[in-house]
């Protein structure tokens, strides 16, 4: 295992976080099985400090777990690669993590998205005086908890299956799979047209959603665009991925993700991902804050300007990714008057 | 404004380090309209400087709930109580004054989240000061105050902000008749402005002013008659 000073702080931030969580867990647990908001006995009252306490240490926790996650993107884009032999970049510390490198990031991002939205109730309940999403938040804390230990735990297996000895060869991994045509996966076999078609296809209707949602706040504004946010992402993310890179490396085909984080191209990736989830994020956040505020009237109010936000957060974050994916294929249009592919 | 603090079924149990547990007072029922002057007596230890923290926010009960009007303010979640803390003022029995700030800040303190114009703040910090003979003393700092103009120092801040409950904790321990009379007098002014009066005191020169009396007996909060019951 590579003691890097980063990887030590991933693992510290990590273990606090992970305990402060694990402890809001355990409260949200015994309100699940006692909260009762009727009652003023001594467990009720003992109940209600501690849902306080539970909610900060809950707060503190996912701050640290979102704080270790992008200290591991940055490990895994900036710092590791120069460690690993034959690694340019993340693809080559994927290559070196044997696998369990993309369960850990998948975990972690799934993880910190629901984190997110126990947030978003949290915050919810703390607008009224008698905290009436109590239950619901601790529901929900409940369940992005196995999320955070098992992204922990694979994160630690991750790390510990790095080899410095042992040499990767970062850019076979893409190129590779164009060498027998039987063993590329499905999304290699699209053709480009339909990335861009598709990204910008439910673009518009994410924008269109958004704005709709922004405008008339209401279950189906708000569910039509929480759809299109979790169905763009992917669109887009392909979109980048498998066409618009290349304008971005100034190469005929190189269609890595990782690459973008490097800083001979601006570190753009941190950039692009980061609104693309942030987008992700928008679109469930809104349909949550109208559900909630119809279901409980005392939140009714701060509920619906919440969900506004969220919508204006969805389209704003959208159409900076799209501008920022899409600027230097324009650029290069402008330029030479063709598509790169000819 | 408060039309009244209303006690239901308050507990406060005390927990040591060693884990074991002293009740301090159990099934405190009492009412504390606008309008009154509320005197809750007791021996030494026997929570009345508890209640008061509690009826201002500052701790919470082991069990039962503080009603402010109807809602139950102790059962609010912290932010909010602590709002809701702004329209309560407190005399502590230790004044908890800042030592090296004069008089006068220390009275401007309660009213900056008000967020008034400096001036407005610096006036309403000194007309308070004055309504306890304690103008004189506003550019000084505390630490060269006696206990008792501490004391004053202490009610003027608790006034400032013309609270909806005035809560105070032997706010007259130090006074001499003359400064006694003043602090009575301006606790009655509150409470003809119809402001909830509640004061915990051994100090049986308060018993004629109050409207209502409590007192304590083996942690139970009970109904008293006051100074005709005392003979």
């Amino acid at each position: 295992m590579i003691a890097h000073p980063i990887l030590m702080a991933i693992g510290m931030a990590d273990l606090f976080g992970l305990g402060l969580i694990l402890s809001a867990g355990w409260i949200a647990g015994d309100i699940l099985l006692h909260w009762n908001s009727d009652g003023r006995d001594r467990r009720q009252i003992a109940l209600e400090a501690r849902s306080e306490r539970g909610g900060a240490e809950a707060r503190w926790g996912a701050g640290l777990f979102a704080f270790s996650t992008l200290l591991l993107v940055i490990a895994v884009t900036r710092i590791l690669p120069e460690l690993i032999p034959g690694a340019m970049c993340g693809t080559g510390v994927f290559q070196a993590m044997q696998g369990a490198g993309f369960r850990a990031f998948a975990l972690r991002f799934i993880t910190l998205l629901l984190l997110f939205l126990w947030h978003l109730l949290d915050r919810l309940n703390r607008t009224s005086r008698r905290g009436p999403l109590t239950e619901t938040s601790a529901r929900g804390l409940l369940i992005a908890l196995p999320g955070a230990v098992l992204g922990i735990f694979d994160t630690f297996k991750a790390v510990s299956l790095l080899d410095l000895e042992r040499p990767v060869d970062c850019c076979a991994a893409l190129y590779d799979r164009f060498g027998n045509g039987n063993s590329l996966p499905f999304w290699e076999n699209i053709p480009d047209a339909f990335w861009m078609g598709g990204f910008m296809v439910t673009g518009i209707l994410l924008i269109a959603a958004g704005v709709w949602s922004f405008l008339r706040p209401g279950r189906k504004s708000a569910a039509l665009l929480a759809i299109f946010s979790l169905i763009w992402p992917f669109a887009a993310a392909g979109a980048l991925v498998q066409v618009l890179s290349a304008y971005h490396y100034q190469v005929l085909s190189h269609s890595c993700p990782w690459c973008l984080f490097l800083p001979e191209h601006w570190r753009v990736g941190f950039f692009l991902f980061g609104a693309l989830l942030g987008g992700m994020a928008a679109g469930p956040a809104a349909l949550l804050s109208i559900i909630v505020g119809q279901r409980y009237p005392a939140i009714r109010e701060p509920a619906r300007i919440m969900s506004r936000r969220a919508s204006a957060w969805a389209v704003l974050l959208s159409i900076l990714f799209i501008i920022g994916a899409s600027f230097p294929a324009l650029l290069w249009r402008l330029r030479h008057g063709v598509w790169i592919g000819g | 404004m408060s039309g009244g603090i209303f006690c239901r079924d308050l507990e406060l149990v005390r927990r040591g380090s060693s884990g074991q547990e002293r009740t301090i007072f159990t099934d405190v029922n009492a009412d504390f309209p606008a309008g009154n002057i509320t005197l809750i007596t007791g021996p030494a230890g026997s929570g009345k400087s508890s209640l008061l923290y509690i009826l201002a926010g500052l701790i919470r009960p082991t069990r039962g709930e503080v009603l402010d009007g109807e809602e139950a303010v102790s059962r609010w979640l912290t932010p909010h109580r602590d709002l809701w803390r702004k329209g309560v003022g407190i005399v502590f029995q230790h004044f908890q004054l800042f030592a090296e700030l004069t008089a006068e800040k220390n009275v401007m303190i309660p009213l900056l989240p008000k967020k008034w114009p400096y001036r407005r703040i610096r006036n309403r910090a000194n007309e308070a000061l004055e309504r306890l003979s304690a103008g004189h003393l506003s550019q000084m700092p505390v630490h060269f105050l006696s206990g008792g103009e501490r004391q004053r120092v202490a009610v003027a801040r608790a006034l400032a902000a013309d609270p909806a409950i005035l809560l105070a904790d032997e706010p007259t321990a130090h006074q001499d008749p003359e400064g006694m009379k003043i602090v009575m007098d301006v606790f009655a002014e509150a409470r003809d402005r119809a402001r909830v009066v509640v004061i915990a005191a051994h100090d049986p020169r308060i018993a004629g002013i109050a409207d209502r009396y409590y007192r304590f007996i083996d942690g139970r909060l009970l109904h008293d008659r006051g100074p005709e019951s005392q003979g």
